[in-house]
């Protein structure tokens, strides 16, 4: 097998073994996006089938589509809440999720419904040691 | 338990790796779409060492590759290959090869990786009663293909006389210390050629790949992977075995009906054929979508108007070219018509797309016809 990749788990994040990544803007509000490790994964994401806002998301389960040259993925809300804002340049240039997971490629942000969710997602060092175990 | 080739641990030490038809094979080694965009604007070099290969020798060679296959061997001068097809005996394809007639008595037949087995079975099976020897020669050659416009300016370094070899057409070559055949065929639409190289040591090998992909990146060439054979291939309209054709499909409907020839003797299936022509009822299409979509192995294809099932996609995947999702598939033969608009259900949602007639890209800029 190859050696396995240094992935880039930015601190003050929050991380889901699914791998999305949440970073609290204030306290009800939080942007989602994919962990390097997932872009990585997917390789050459080519469409990004985005969510309108307004819709309401619920923990657990998927709400978005990643479609890369090799796969299509699902993306599962990290915490439950209502979508703000979604990043409308995936649209046409998908490939800022690759470039930039955790800047530039940001998809969705949300008013969370419930702050407590938090406190089951993992921090950065928790996602680095589910990610050495996969 | 994953098979390797020979450079399968070579390939590893930069490229992504994945395991195809049980062997161990470079998916990428950069990027797929740029892959696939070197193939086609410069060069690429694969490893194609899964393909399985074997010799068919004897004084009934000819004779018995001409039973065994739907193509008509006859056809073939020393040297030259053909597509081809293995049958049952209901018409139904056990496998797609090419059929490479190297001297009156002597036959190459390269095959699917994922087939290797069943063929070998089925070949040898049926060559009761012909004076004919069967020999896999998979473990003990190397296949590697050079696919591309520039793809001449590559093998040219280990064969001077490449240019002059003309398409389909196979020759013995030696370089430094190792021999083998080259033909000029590929699976991925451009002009281009197939290395197949006997193992004498694997240090020699190893420098012949080296050599080559040198070759191919002096040029601006890229090594590339699997994921780029695939999304090449598919924009050509040639079939994955396994996915577009199997033993449930048969030579029309796979709109492979230019590879048989009834005009001939008898061969595996021909009999079943005589029944099947006429009597088809869906049809292989490729496929362009127009909404920002991938289609996918396994999607229902509908009329848009009715909502009634017409078909099913067999392959599926993004054109480089096209820069949209494109497919393959099966369809009622009365929505066969190049400019038909069809809907696919995508995972619940319906999008559009439009049968396309192969190959999808443009045949005066791309492929091993473009307009020089």
């Amino acid at each position: 097998m190859v050696a396995k990749k240094k992935y880039i788990v930015p601190e003050n994040l929050y991380y889901t073994k699914t791998h999305e990544w949440l970073k609290l803007l204030d306290e009800s509000t939080a942007v989602i996006g994919i962990t390097d490790y997932a872009q990585d994964m997917l390789h050459e994401i080519v469409y990004v089938d985005l969510p309108e806002t307004g819709t309401v998301i619920e923990k657990g389960s998927p709400f978005m589509e990643i479609e890369s040259v090799k796969s299509v993925a699902e993306i599962y809300a990290p915490v439950s809440g209502e979508i703000v804002e979604v990043n409308e340049s995936l649209e046409d240039t998908p490939e800022i999720l690759n470039e930039s997971p955790y800047e530039d490629g940001w998809l969705v942000k949300i008013k969370l419904s419930d702050i407590k969710e938090l406190e089951m997602l993992m921090d950065a060092d928790e996602y680095l040691e589910y990610l050495s175990s996969l | 338990m994953v098979k390797k080739v020979l450079l399968s641990d070579i390939h590893s030490k930069e490229a992504q790796m994945t395991e195809f038809a049980g062997f161990y094979m470079p998916l990428f080694f950069s990027s797929i779409l740029e892959e696939h965009m070197a193939v086609r604007e410069k060069v690429g070099i694969f490893d194609v060492s899964h393909m399985g290969r074997a010799l068919i020798e004897g004084v009934d060679a000819i004779k018995f590759v001409n039973y065994l296959t739907a193509n008509d061997v006859n056809r073939l001068v020393d040297g030259k290959s053909h597509y081809s097809l293995l049958l049952n005996e209901n018409g139904g394809i056990v496998d797609d090869i090419l059929v490479y007639r190297l001297t009156p008595s002597k036959i190459m037949i390269v095959y699917n990786a994922g087939n290797r087995e069943k063929d070998l079975q089925w070949i040898t099976t049926h060559a009761n009663g012909f004076n004919v020897s069967i020999e896999d020669i998979s473990d003990r050659t190397v296949m590697i293909a050079i696919q591309g416009p520039l793809s001449t300016k590559v093998v040219e370094k280990i064969y001077r006389k490449a240019p002059d070899l003309k398409r389909f057409y196979i020759t013995r070559f030696s370089f430094k210390d190792i021999e083998g055949w080259i033909s000029r065929t590929g699976y991925t639409g451009e002009d281009g050629f197939e290395i197949i190289a006997h193992v004498n040591d694997s240090s020699s090998i190893i420098n012949l790949w080296n050599d080559l992909k040198h070759g191919v990146i002096s040029v601006g060439g890229l090594p590339c992977g699997l994921g780029a054979r695939d999304s090449l291939r598919l924009e050509a309209g040639y079939c994955l075995y396994g996915n577009d054709i199997d033993e449930t499909t048969n030579p029309y409907e796979a709109n492979l009906s230019w590879v048989v020839k009834m005009d001939q003797g008898d061969f595996i299936g021909k009999q079943a054929l005589q029944e099947l022509k006429d009597n088809i009822t869906r049809l292989r299409i490729g496929l362009v979508m127009n909404d920002r979509s991938i289609p996918r192995k396994g999607y229902s294809i509908y009329d848009c108007d009715n909502k009634n099932l017409i078909g099913q996609v067999t392959s599926g995947g993004f054109s480089p070219i096209l820069k949209k999702g494109i497919g393959m598939g099966y369809v009622n033969i009365n929505y066969t018509v190049n400019g038909q608009r069809i809907c696919i259900d995508v995972r619940g949602k319906t999008r559009n797309a439009t049968i396309r007639n192969f190959p999808l890209y443009d045949t005066d800029r791309f492929g091993f016809r473009r307009k020089q």
